[in-house]
């Protein structure tokens, strides 16, 4: 008697879980009156609606103190594209004496569905002295590169930058085809031969 | 929808291919639209570029413009691919509820749902979502997308000739009618959400 209610209050708990939080694009999630918008529901109005298919979530709102910021979730279904001020993650695919073509693979650490083209110029790769740089020396085809957004582009790839200590290579392989360990930011040593290789390199995060 | 079984795919966001660059800041959609040659009751070849599946991609293609939130979508193309199985009437308006089911899942964000239905106009008598043998006798149909949650119709388009007096009372039992197609994606998108919870 005793499991069985356990197993009926689980399944009422979930019940109520599921029916009281799923929403559909278009549903009314609350009012501005109480709450923020913010990612997945749109505002119309003074109400607030949800733009996508998922769970609701809320959180205190840093902008407005006091008030709930209101989320619509979904972490299976989810579609996202590189946004202006994103870190994307790409790898390096051809060099060009004035850039480098690169195809972005992640944006605020989700896969995206189609990689999309991205492209690094010379005077991106660090803030100072980038006149005196050979694109070469930075980055090598097939490194994984951790970047910035800094414009949607021209009409063919979005503009990435790699100035700052955190932004640069975070993963590549030598000549030799170990890989390769940082050892400054602008130089790397193969982790098989000892080899030094130059790259621009991302600071490791501490974590 | 009754004999009428329609499939829909979305791929993307991906990179929009077109080069014309006239509106950067907002995505576009594209579709394909599909007639399997075994769908219809008169057995036909191919009907990929025929006038009534161009017809139907721009009719999906003005009503997503105006439901997809695209301006969240900067250059990327969102492909909408319909495939017909089995066609048995009201192909228009299963084509929509199917596009619209399958935009949901692929995480497009959307204004809100829309449901359509079909209402056909026989000797005075209002039907619901007419067959094929059905529509061959109207004199008049009417194909609606209701925008759930609210009152608004994101959709008309009407064939055929129907009287003003009963265009108000066919207008509202097409209202019923999605309102009872509104109820059950939402019970389905429930039971996917369930299934999905279940493999997290």
């Amino acid at each position: 008697m005793y499991f069985l209610s356990i197993v009926t209050f689980i399944t009422v708990h979930n019940f109520l879980f599921m029916s009281s939080v799923c929403v559909v694009p278009g549903q009314h999630v609350g009012e501005i009156s109480i709450y923020e918008a913010g990612a997945g529901t749109r505002l119309q109005g003074q109400s607030i609606f949800a733009t996508r298919f998922g769970e609701i979530q809320t959180s205190n709102s840093i902008l407005n103190p006091g008030k709930l910021k209101i989320e619509v979730i979904n972490r299976k279904l989810f579609t996202q594209i590189p946004q202006i001020g994103s870190i994307v993650y790409c790898r390096a695919e051809k060099l060009f004496p004035g850039f480098a073509r690169t195809v972005i693979l992640t944006t605020d650490e989700t896969f995206l569905p189609q990689p999309f083209p991205g492209m690094i110029r010379k005077q991106d790769i660090r803030p100072l002295n980038t006149d005196e740089l050979e694109i070469q020396d930075c980055f090598r085809p097939g490194d994984i590169i951790r970047s910035r957004v800094i414009s949607l582009g021209d009409s063919h790839s979005f503009y990435l930058s790699t100035a700052g200590v955190d932004l640069g290579v975070v993963y590549a392989t030598s000549l030799d085809g170990a890989p390769l360990e940082a050892i400054a930011w602008n130089e790397m040593r193969c982790s098989a031969t000892g080899k030094l290789e130059k790259r621009k390199v991302a600071k490791p995060s501490s974590s | 929808m009754g004999g009428t079984e329609v499939r829909a795919t979305v791929t993307g966001p991906r990179q929009d291919h077109q080069k014309s660059g006239t509106n950067k800041d907002r995505g576009t959609i594209e579709t394909g639209f599909f007639i399997s040659p075994f769908a219809p009751v008169d057995r036909k070849n191919s009907s990929r570029f025929d006038k009534r599946s161009k017809e139907t991609q721009a009719l999906l293609i003005h009503l997503f413009e105006s439901i997809v939130i695209l301006d969240q979508l900067p250059r990327s193309s969102i492909q909408i691919n319909i495939t017909v199985i089995d066609s048995d009437g009201s192909l228009q308006a299963a084509t929509i509820n199917a596009a619209v089911l399958a935009l949901v899942s692929a995480g497009i964000p959307m204004k809100s749902l829309v449901s359509a239905c079909e209402v056909s106009l026989i000797d005075d008598e209002i039907l619901l979502d007419p067959t094929q043998d059905e529509t061959y006798f109207a004199s008049g149909t009417l194909l609606t997308g209701h925008v759930t949650h609210s009152n608004d119709i994101a959709l008309m388009e009407s064939t055929g000739q129907i009287p003003h007096d009963t265009l108000t009372s066919m207008l509202a039992q097409a209202h019923q009618g999605c309102e009872q197609i509104t109820d059950f994606m939402e019970k389905a998108l429930q039971t996917y959400a369930e299934s999905l919870s279940g493999v997290r």
